[in-house]
């Protein structure tokens, strides 16, 4: 049911995007239409609106008010004036470095590549994401001129104990990297993150959902992947304000991913009114849960929020449901998107709702090429992981091609960018450098995954865009 | 409705800066000697500066120290190195021991003399000449990225991206805190200090963590907003759960973050930002306490204050030096210097009643303090 | 019964003897590949992995105390003579004038080293298996206090100076040395020395203390560091030990009021210092060592390029050049003791090895290094010729001297000569016995004591290049890894075991072939280490006799004795057993900790393939070593290309085959090896 609170953010959204600190004035020229699939959805979010009446403030051209494009009522501390706000400019980078001669001798222009350890199913994703980023590779070599130095993949595996992303890092750092992409875990991400700030070299990360990676106030970051908090704020909206829910609970992973992950959605359905009735644990692989599922049963909800792996979410849907637990509806986050979550879940899938990236069969010509072109290299379909560091590594190529063999060039490209055009779609970057385009829902319905449609983009490509231009 | 907080404190702050903001008054471009008797700590009165030209082996200097025996070593992103008689730098590497080139934190066991010294790859000692490394695939070490350590009785702590590990150096045994079994929200350390019976260890995203090891008890201080947008209150406790250093000396504890300072005297938290106190810049790295006086190096030069006089140190266009004393109620009192500091990054300081040396970004700086009345009490500082 | 019924009854015996045989032969053999998770069963017996308890090896029986003498140490008057008897756990005074024992002391925790004050009136006793001080009255000859110090206490000196007095302690089980105020009697600091600091002497002023370690560092890769990368790229296929760097050992100078270091000078290729004295006529400090080449092959042996004995001389900012001892085609191996005039005259160097004292003229080293230029001086330690130019008299002794001091007025030397009981009293006039103390029989109806001999006895190899003890110092180990293949190249470097614990533990060597200790140490010795003659049948039983009385090494504090386990060694052990992993899982049986290092004595006695097979190595299998006093004996895997204990699951641990470690914490692997120390 569309509220009157749905119409004036709707009707709100333009204007508020359009006065969000771009300073673009042109009428927006929304990106081809995609195709409804029929399935139920909202065309467009009003979680998306942000008016910026809580700061009352006017913002010049290099300021960044919506940090993570917080709703406006799911903001902390709304109505109150906080002493100091952050993440309102981007942080910049004083120091020294960017007139140091090239390194010497160079023979490639070498990049990082931190892939997670290659088992399980992150392993899984990270090989995923590492096709794409040898595809990128591939085909910015390909395109060298005679003379021009080729790129080359320093790559390493994590390993999951012991902080080993940081001695990765370093190891990046002593072979000398422009820049390093990766990687999934988030503990291993920060991780890196933290010996990246020590060694100055720009990290892109195309697959950790962490919201709080941005946080830590390092300006060598930029992630080309949306992260939970996106997803946070988009399950909030529509399990409270457009499914109506007002008993959610919430069983996760018990992990640091899990605790992150919805942090952000326990704070954003508490402003909004309805705390978790409640917040349950599972450890990876846990095959009886009879405990959780009493509790959650005895607590009646009238919503569900899974995280974890798929398979395991498949599993606890499942039982969840054949406990008796049919009233309450089931939501969930990107990964339950993946084949294993509806192999465990079986029939009880249907009626899932999740928050997804894109629509991965959309017809747009940029993601289609795309696709042929990794089907050709590696003969099977792109997914999400492969697709966002195919992006993350024509970014960090493409920033080195302009600044030349020095990290704290490289740094500045990347730091200066507001947009891109990737595979993956449009990106905006905000004043912690997260991607905070607009993602959809998927809806689980006869068998298979139907997406909603993008929330129409308000924004424009400016000259800043970056765009695969060899030089 | 919007409500707006102000404690005493920030209208005292507000007073400050209403000074701050009126009119400076520009000194002259060498101001003549001064004794500054109303600032309650020395000021500079012009810098030293060293570089590759004096053998320091790269551009970077992340941490300084000098020891309780007289010698100067810093840290570099290529090496230790020793200051020589002669001014110069001897640079010890990996091809001598060090375990890693990029030397990060230092610190001194005062009872053997000893230097410990944190790297990218490795804790390590200079002992007499000799470097023995300890790393994770050797030792108890927790990880090797070590960005603090420092020197408590006859423990050796370090501060890592997975922990800190405690080495006993009598019996080699290490003990890790960390997630699983302290109070640290986080496991990423960045830094270690001690008072007579505590250690703090901060750390990046679990604000600092108090340790009494003879209880074996744990007690966190977190910035209370709970949430990074903002600083709701200021002087309500840490001003964020991302410590890049903290220190204690005095009674009194300083936490440096990217989001500005702290420091707690055992009674109140007082938080500064930038803007809205003459702090130069929110991404504070290293903060350097001496006599109840903070010397703090951000990206954009260094401060210094004893909670109420500040005296700031900047970097001006042309490579001079800009001095900016703030008094409460007046105007700053800004003075071009003909020297500055190496660059504005500062990484790490040392400062005794006698000098200040200042690791930064491009270079080792050495601060000559004008005239000035030195503290009563005087350590000791040869062996 | 008729005969078709014996026949009957019979055939059905027979039957069921067979098989109830074959049955248990079949189960038997399950049995063992289930519980060894070997499949190779052939040396396999109960006693594997059936030996209920340690209570009936030799080395856990009493066994005869002989009196062994240490250190010794003379009164300023000349006329007291003190000797530590620590096997007897007592101190003798003795006079010396007329070579008798005048008082026997009990001072329990193994006296070994003694230091008496200028008014004879204190004689402070390192007690090397209590790790403590004892102060005896001299008047008394009574022990009047005790101060805890590091492990393994073996060497003390005063320190006078105008700063105040210090008694500094070498502790060779902690690997520091304990810098003690004299009033109160208490430790000040104690600051890491070399590996094993075994001797130390201080300067003339007092001021500056010289300590010698026994022990090298290991060997390792040019390149320092963790070269590794754990765990992102283990170079499983990497050389460990291709061009390494020879090992050394330290000489650590200390301040001794503040017991800050002053200097760690390399002994390079040098170990086994066990004594050090001053010559303050000239500045010097002078340590008996070790030349060690343990990377180049073996084989050398016959070339006389393996080891060889000299002597370090510092000055008193620790710059070291190196001279030997030996001559071209003899040798004085075990240098053990080193006592100086007090004009600097001459040096005297006990070599236990050889049963002789080296009498060196220092005026003629002087003069030497006057005239030698920097070149010269720092390649001397190899020019075995140049030894005749300062040595000037090799003085026999009886077995096994290793302490020596002089009298105050440089006319008498006392050699304790430890394995026949007595202190041997030598006129350095005329360089001839004046006299001896005896302290017991000399033992040598004990096959143990005359095994040590054995043991102890350079004259068993080529031109008396070293002995038993040279490599394994109190039967235990040095720590180095040598080259034992006769392929000339420098590479399979084999791991030096420890002999202490051995009892039990058969087979023997890293590849398990030989069953026993009479075969490894029997022709197979003779022809690969010593290139002479085989030890005598009668003396190698005495060898092994010794070999097998010796206990594992004490790696414990000796307060901690007896304590229960810490909460991480309990959860070590806890790691050390486990059958499965946190999640529930099971470990695989052959990759348990406790099936191939099976208690009590922590090996199943087979060999293993735990993913430790280097490039150049014939075999995949080794011997498991037991583990009683592991931590002790460093390196690690039989190539001891592991210098830690952690090393054996980070940088060399392949695909879990050494335990299944990919799941651990680093706070678990910090407690398995917390627990592994206690073994």
């Amino acid at each position: 049911m569309k509220t009157p609170l749905f119409w004036s953010l709707a009707v709100a959204l333009p204007v508020s995007v359009a006065a969000a600190g771009y300073g673009y004035v042109e009428k927006p020229e929304p990106p081809a239409a995609e195709k409804d699939d029929g399935c139920a959805s909202v065309p467009v979010d009003p979680a998306l609106v942000n008016t910026n009446q809580t700061t009352g403030a006017t913002y010049a051209e290099d300021e960044y008010p919506y940090y993570a494009n917080t709703p406006d009522d799911m903001i902390p501390f709304r109505g109150v004036e906080p002493y100091y706000r952050y993440w309102t400019k981007r942080l910049p980078f004083r120091g020294p470095g960017r007139d140091y001669p090239d390194p010497p001798n160079l023979k490639s222009l070498k990049v990082g590549l931190l892939s997670p350890a290659p088992y399980g199913p992150e392993g899984a994703r990270g090989a995923r994401t590492k096709k794409g980023v040898v595809l990128a590779f591939e085909e910015a070599n390909a395109a060298r001129r005679p003379g021009q130095l080729p790129f080359e993949i320093i790559a390493r595996d994590d390993a999951p104990l012991w902080g080993s992303a940081a001695n990765i890092a370093v190891d990046f750092a002593d072979n000398e990297v422009l820049g390093f992409l990766g990687t999934i875990d988030g503990d291993a991400t920060h991780v890196a993150l933290r010996a990246t700030l020590k060694l100055e070299t720009y990290m892109i990360n195309t697959s950790d959902p962490d919201p709080t990676l941005t946080e830590t106030q390092i300006p060598w970051l930029t992630r080309v992947f949306p992260d939970d908090r996106q997803q946070c704020f988009r399950l909030a909206n529509l399990i409270v304000k457009q499914r109506d829910c007002k008993r959610i609970a919430i069983l996760r992973e018990s992990s640091r991913p899990g605790r992150v992950g919805v942090m952000h959605f326990i704070n954003y359905i508490r402003r909004l009114g309805f705390p978790p009735v409640q917040h349950l644990f599972f450890k990876p692989g846990d095959k009886d849960i009879t405990m959780q599922i009493d509790a959650i049963k005895a607590a009646e909800p009238d919503a569900v929020l899974f995280y974890g792996q798929p398979d395991d979410c498949g599993r606890f849907v499942k039982q969840l449901r054949e406990a008796g637990l049919k009233r309450a509806q089931f939501f969930g986050f990107d990964r339950l998107q993946e084949a294993s979550f509806k192999e465990n879940a079986g029939a009880y899938a249907e009626g899932m709702t999740i928050c997804y990236f894109f629509n991965p069969g959309r017809p747009n010509q940029v993601w289609q090429d795309f696709i042929a072109r990794f089907q050709n290299r590696w003969g099977e379909k792109p997914d999400i992981y492969a697709a966002y560091g195919y992006d993350g590594a024509k970014l960090m190529l493409e920033a080195i091609d302009h600044a030349g063999p020095n990290r704290f060039r490289v740094r500045d490209y990347l730091a200066g960018l507001n947009e891109y055009d990737g595979v993956t779609g449009h990106m905006i970057f905000d004043g912690r450098w997260d991607n905070i385009v607009p993602i959809t829902t998927a809806h689980f319905k006869d068998g298979a995954w139907h997406y909603d449609p993008l929330p129409e983009l308000r924004r424009k490509p400016v000259s800043q865009t970056a765009q695969a231009t060899p030089k | 409705m919007k409500t707006s907080i102000q404690s005493p404190t920030v209208l005292l702050g507000g007073m400050l800066l209403a000074g701050a903001f009126a009119a400076p008054c520009l000194g002259a471009a060498e101001a003549p000697p001064a004794t500054f008797r109303d600032v309650p700590f020395p000021v500079i009165e012009r810098f030293e500066n060293f570089g590759q030209e004096h053998g320091i082996p790269h551009y970077k200097v992340h941490a300084v120290l000098k020891t309780s025996d007289g010698q100067l070593w810093i840290g570099t992103y290529n090496g230790l190195c020793q200051r020589q008689p002669d001014g110069t730098f001897k640079r010890y590497g990996p091809e001598d021991g060090l375990s890693h080139k990029m030397a990060m934190c230092l610190a001194e066991d005062t009872a053997t003399g000893d230097l410990w010294v944190g790297t990218m790859r490795g804790l390590n000692r200079v002992s007499g000449g000799k470097i023995t490394s300890y790393t994770q695939t050797s030792s108890g070490l927790p990880n090797n990225v070590v960005y603090g350590v420092d020197v408590v009785g006859e423990n050796v702590w370090a501060a890592t991206a997975a922990g800190t590990g405690a080495m006993n150096l009598k019996t080699g045994e290490w003990q890790i805190y960390d997630h699983n079994n302290s109070i640290m929200h986080e496991p990423w350390c960045y830094s270690v200090t001690h008072s007579k019976d505590k250690i703090f260890i901060g750390v990046w995203g679990g604000g600092i963590v108090e340790h009494d090891p003879k209880r074996g008890s744990f007690k966190e201080y977190r910035d209370p907003d709970g949430d990074f947008h903002y600083d709701l209150v200021p002087d309500d406790g840490p001003i964020n759960d991302i410590t890049s250093w903290v220190n204690w000396e005095d009674g009194v504890l300083w936490q440096s973050t990217y989001f500005g300072m702290s420091r707690y005297d055992g009674t109140g938290w007082k938080t500064w930002v930038e803007e809205k106190s003459p702090l130069l810049s929110n991404f504070v790295n290293f903060v350097w306490p001496l006599h109840r006086v903070g010397w703090i190096g951000s990206d954009k030069g260094l401060s210094v204050t004893d909670g109420t006089i500040w005296v700031n140190y900047e970097v001006g266009e042309h490579d001079e030096g800009i001095r900016t004393i703030h008094r409460p109620g007046q105007p700053p009192e800004v003075t071009q210097m003909s020297t500055a500091l190496a660059n504005g990054f500062v990484l790490g300081i040392y400062v005794d009643d006698d000098e200040a040396w200042f690791g930064t970004s491009h270079g080792l700086s050495r601060g000559i303090f004008a005239p000035y009345k030195k503290p009563a009490t005087v350590a000791a500082t040869q062996p | 019964m008729n005969a078709r019924g014996f026949i009957l009854v019979s055939a059905a015996a027979a039957v069921a003897f067979a098989g109830v045989g074959g049955g248990g032969y079949f189960w038997s053999l399950a049995h063992e590949r289930h519980w060894s998770g070997h499949p190779s069963l052939s040396l396999v017996t109960c006693n594997h992995c059936h030996l209920g308890n340690t209570d009936k090896l030799p080395w856990a029986k009493p066994h005869p105390k002989h009196a062994s003498p240490a250190a010794l140490a003379v009164s300023a008057d000349g006329k007291r003579l003190y000797i530590a008897l620590d096997e007897l756990d007592e101190v003798v005074e003795a006079d010396t004038a007329s070579a008798q024992v005048l008082r026997r002391a009990k001072v329990p925790g193994g006296p070994f080293g003694l230091a008496l004050d200028d008014a004879g009136e204190r004689l402070y006793v390192a007690c090397r298996q209590q790790d403590r001080v004892a102060v005896v009255d001299t008047r008394e000859l009574k022990e009047l206090a005790s101060v805890d110090v590091g492990m393994a206490p073996v060497a003390l000196a005063l320190a006078k100076s105008p700063d105040g007095e210090r008694l500094i302690v070498a502790n060779s089980g902690s690997d520091d040395a304990s810098v003690l105020s004299l009033s109160p009697l208490k430790e000040i600091v104690r600051p890491a020395t070399g590996r094993e600091p075994y001797a130390l002497s201080v300067s003339d002023d007092g001021k500056l203390a010289f300590i010698v370690s026994r022990l090298a560092e290991r060997e390792k890769p040019r390149t320092s560091g963790d070269t590794s990368g754990f765990p992102f790229i283990v170079p499983q296929t990497a050389d460990p030990y291709h061009v390494m760097t020879p090992p050394a050992s330290e000489l650590t100078v200390l301040f001794t009021r503040s017991g800050r270091v002053f200097k760690r000078a390399p002994l390079d290729s040098a170990h086994l210092s066990e004594s050090i004295a001053s010559v303050p006529a000239r500045g010097w400090m002078l340590a008996p060592l070790v030349k060690v080449r343990n990377l180049v092959p073996i084989t050398q042996v016959a070339n006389g390029w393996v080891m060889s004995a000299g002597f370090a001389i510092s000055d008193l900012m620790g710059r070291v050049i190196q001279l030997p001892l030996d001559e071209a085609n003899d040798y004085f191996a075990d240098p053990s003791g080193i006592a100086v005039d007090a004009a600097g005259q001459r040096a005297y160097v006990a070599s236990g090895g050889s049963d002789v004292i080296s009498v060196v003229d220092l005026g003629r080293v002087a003069a030497w290094l006057v005239q030698a230029d920097a070149a010269t001086r720092q390649s001397a330690i190899e020019d075995l010729a140049l030894s005749s130019q300062y040595v000037i008299a090799r003085v026999p002794t009886g077995r096994n001297p290793r302490h020596v001091v002089l009298s105050p007025d440089g006319r008498k030397l006392f050699v304790s000569v430890r394995l026949e009981d007595k202190v041997l009293v030598l006129d350095t006039a005329t360089l001839k016995p004046a006299g001896e103390i005896a302290l017991d029989d000399g033992g040598g109806s004990d096959p143990i004591r005359r095994g040590e001999r054995v043991f102890t006895k350079a004259a068993h190899t080529f031109q008396r290049q070293f002995s038993c003890r040279s490599c394994h110092p109190d039967a235990h180990v040095d720590g180095l890894a040598y080259d034992f293949d006769g392929d000339g190249i420098g590479d399979n470097l084999l791991d030096n075991r420890s002999l202490q614990g051995l009892a039990g533990t058969a087979p023997f060597k890293w590849n398990g072939k030989n069953l026993t200790l009479q075969i490894q140490c029997g022709p197979r010795f003779a022809r690969v280490l010593m290139r002479t003659d085989a030890i005598p049948p009668d003396d190698l039983n005495d060898l092994v006799t010794y070999l097998m009385a010796q206990p594992p090494p004490r790696t414990i504090p000796f307060k901690r004795l007896g304590r229960p386990l810490t909460p991480s060694e309990d959860r070590g052990r806890k790691l050390f057993f486990a059958t499965q992993r946190p999640e529930g899982t099971p470990i695989p049986r052959a990759r348990q900790c406790q099936t191939c290092h099976r208690p009590p004595l922590f090996t199943n006695r087979l060999p293993s393939a735990v993913g430790t097979q280097g490039p150049r190595d014939s075999t995949d299998e080794f011997d498991t070593p037991h583990l009683l006093g592991i931590a002790a004996s460093a390196p690690y895997l039989h190539d001891g290309r592991a210098r830690t204990l952690e090393e054996l699951w980070t940088t060399y641990q392949t695909n879990d085959l050494h335990g299944v470690s990919s799941y651990w914490s680093k706070h678990q692997l910090n407690d398995l090896i917390a627990y592994l120390k206690t073994l």
